[in-house]
């Protein structure tokens, strides 16, 4: 295992890894889910049927790390009005520009030799800032139930494996390679072959995770892409976030600004008399 | 795993829940949202943290007043009635803050690095900074009551002026920190949050010292500068809230809306703004005002800069659960 740790934050470099959830390919076994709580020791999530869909946990969180969503779309996929099911596999995008990672005031989020975003445990104190922070409501703080620790928690790429040379436990679950782990330039140029194909087919297929759809907006391109057959809404993924601290400057200038004014009107206030 | 198994009340064998449940499947299909559910989670942040970000807004606010005060009025009772309430008001938070950490035994690892986009950083290093020169500004002031002189004049005004880019940003940069997010309701308005934030902690200030001064007896004088100061801060804060909730339009009803609404309309707006505005330019323009009536005007002006906090959280965490404020904020 080695300790280097890339500061720069690029997932397109050459040593950048990450993941390409193929989502014309998921069947909904939920094998990454299952395969995600054993290796990372995961509690069980409070499971229920919502009447809405197979879908029982409805939503990444500190304890679910892989979520698949089950969207009934109603008269999709042309054949005469039959109900079409779009099924994903959502995990951490780990961010090429992250903002969770920029939002924690610890530097307990770092980015590690793998281009991937990793939360030290050792090190997060559990401010919570990280949660509003992401784009995509993955991260959030353990603080229900019996595993209740009070810290960030989300994906870590499998560090642990990787560090040995192992692919994830998702990747190497998913019984239909929908779920493929490895170099994020590689996976690019296989998914944007796969898009084509599946174009070719007659499905409206495209790539989430860079400039054109998913990311962009100062988030720059995601080491976790998806092949969506849909809107994006419909697997509750936003069609162009945003990152927050791009934001940062203008926000506290203008609060600065603002602050300088009300000095001097309250110098003035104070003087005249 | 056995109860759940024997568990006989499952919820999907319960028809009402079922038939509700398939009418919202139907309707957000047609809407293209997965199911309404939630896209960006909100920060855990309740009553610790809305009870730091007023008592930030004093601590900060009392430092500049204070130093405002120093430099322009040589009103010794002003000043030093500044310098106590900023000290008065940093105590609690450090506390405040260290309680709503998930690990507070590590909360000093928020000091281990500094990081300049984000404001949760910042803002921890400029509540270490306003401590020390408050600290300093507010010790000086106990040693000059306790001596009947001054005690090193020079110190206090250095103080006074180095303190002061750190009690500024304490007391905005609460409104940055919530406006640095993905939260729909505080996201879109960026730009006028922290300054909203600054106006209000400038109005609760005066009030706060008003008050303290009305119940001391402060100089006749003394009023009227506050009434003045009081004037200016409230216009801006009532002005700056209004313009950012032009800026939210359909993504403000979090907070506009009813139920938050209710609260935020007749308390924050009205008793907490209109109402001491009306008040205190009455008080410029040279009406009487009888003690009773500043005492209660500095209370709901300072309890309308409590609820405004409050509610600002209280609608993000709303406006957070609101899948379709969030894909109208990215739809580009
Ligand atoms: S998806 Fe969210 S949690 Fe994952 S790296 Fe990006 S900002 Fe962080």
């Amino acid at each position: 295992m080695t300790e280097t740790i890339t500061l720069t934050p690029h997932s397109s470099s050459p040593t950048a890894k990450g993941f390409l959830t193929d989502t014309s390919l998921c069947i909904g076994c939920k094998a990454c889910e299952v395969a995600c709580k054993q290796w990372n020791q995961l509690p069980l999530d409070d499971l229920d049927w919502f009447g809405t869909s197979y879908d029982n946990t409805r939503k990444l969180g500190a304890t679910t790390w892989r979520h698949v969503t089950f969207a009934e779309v109603p008269g999709a996929g042309g054949a005469g009005g039959q109900t079409n099911w779009l099924m994903m596999s959502d995990v951490c995008k780990h961010c090429q520009h992250a903002g969770c990672l920029e939002a924690c005031p610890t530097g307990a989020i770092i980015r590690t030799e793998f281009n991937t975003v990793v939360i030290q445990q050792d090190v997060c104190n559990g401010c919570g800032y990280c949660v509003p922070a992401c784009p995509y409501g993955v991260v959030d703080l353990n603080v229900e139930g019996s595993a209740a620790d009070g810290k960030a928690h989300k994906c870590t790429l499998c560090y642990d494996r990787l560090s040995d040379g192992l692919e994830p436990a998702c990747a190497k679950a998913c019984p239909t390679d929908s779920i493929i782990f490895g170099d994020v330039i590689e996976l690019q140029e296989r998914a944007e072959r796969r898009v084509d194909d599946l174009r070719d087919k007659g499905l409206p297929a495209y790539l989430y995770g860079n400039e054109e759809a998913g990311a962009g907006g100062g988030i720059g391109n995601l080491g976790a892409q998806f092949i969506l057959l849909d809107d994006s809404a419909r697997y509750n993924l936003p069609a162009h976030p945003s990152l927050p601290q791009d934001r940062t400057f203008g926000a506290v200038a203008a609060m600065a600004a603002t602050a300088l004014a009300l000095t001097a009107a309250t110098a003035w206030a104070f003087k005249k008399s | 795993m056995s109860d759940r198994a024997t568990t006989p009340a499952h919820p999907a064998e319960n028809g009402e829940l079922i038939t509700h449940n398939s009418q919202r499947t139907t309707s957000d299909a047609v809407q293209g949202s997965y199911y309404g559910l939630p896209v960006v989670k909100a920060p855990h942040w309740r009553w610790l943290v809305i009870t730091y970000f007023f008592f930030g807004a004093l601590a900060g606010g009392g430092f500049v007043v204070g130093t405002i005060a120093e430099f322009f009025s040589h009103d010794r009772a002003l000043v030093r009635a500044a310098r106590y309430l900023s000290l008065a008001a940093i105590l609690p938070s450090p506390p405040l803050l260290i309680l709503d950490l998930g690990r507070p035994e590590r909360f000093l690892n928020m000091l281990r690095i500094v990081k300049l986009r984000s404001p949760m950083s910042l803002g921890s290093w400029a509540l270490t900074g306003l401590s020390l020169f408050s600290g300093i500004a507010a010790g000086l002031q106990i040693l000059s009551d306790l001596r009947g002189r001054p005690t090193m004049p020079l110190l206090s005004r250095i103080a006074a002026i180095l303190g002061m880019p750190f009690a500024i940003f304490v007391c905005g940069y609460t409104g940055v920190l919530l406006a640095i997010t993905n939260v729909p309701l505080w996201a879109r308005s960026t730009y006028l949050l922290g300054p909203t934030f600054v106006a209000s902690a400038f109005s609760s200030t005066v009030a706060a010292l008003s008050l303290i001064l009305g119940i001391t007896g402060g100089e006749e004088k003394t009023g009227l500068r506050l009434a003045r100061a009081g004037t200016v801060a409230v216009t801006a804060e009532l002005t700056l809230l209004m313009l950012g909730l032009a800026r939210l339009g359909k993504l403000g009803r979090p907070l506009t809306a009813p139920p938050l609404g209710l609260i935020f309309w007749p308390w924050t707006v009205g008793l907490g703004m209109v109402t001491p505005l009306i008040v205190l330019s009455g008080a410029v323009r040279g009406k009487q005002w009888s003690l009773r009536t500043r005492i209660l005007t500095s209370l709901l002006a300072l309890s309308g800069s409590y609820s405004l906090r409050m509610l600002m959280i209280f609608a993000g965490r709303k406006s957070a659960e609101r899948p379709e404020d969030y894909f109208e904020m990215t739809d580009r």
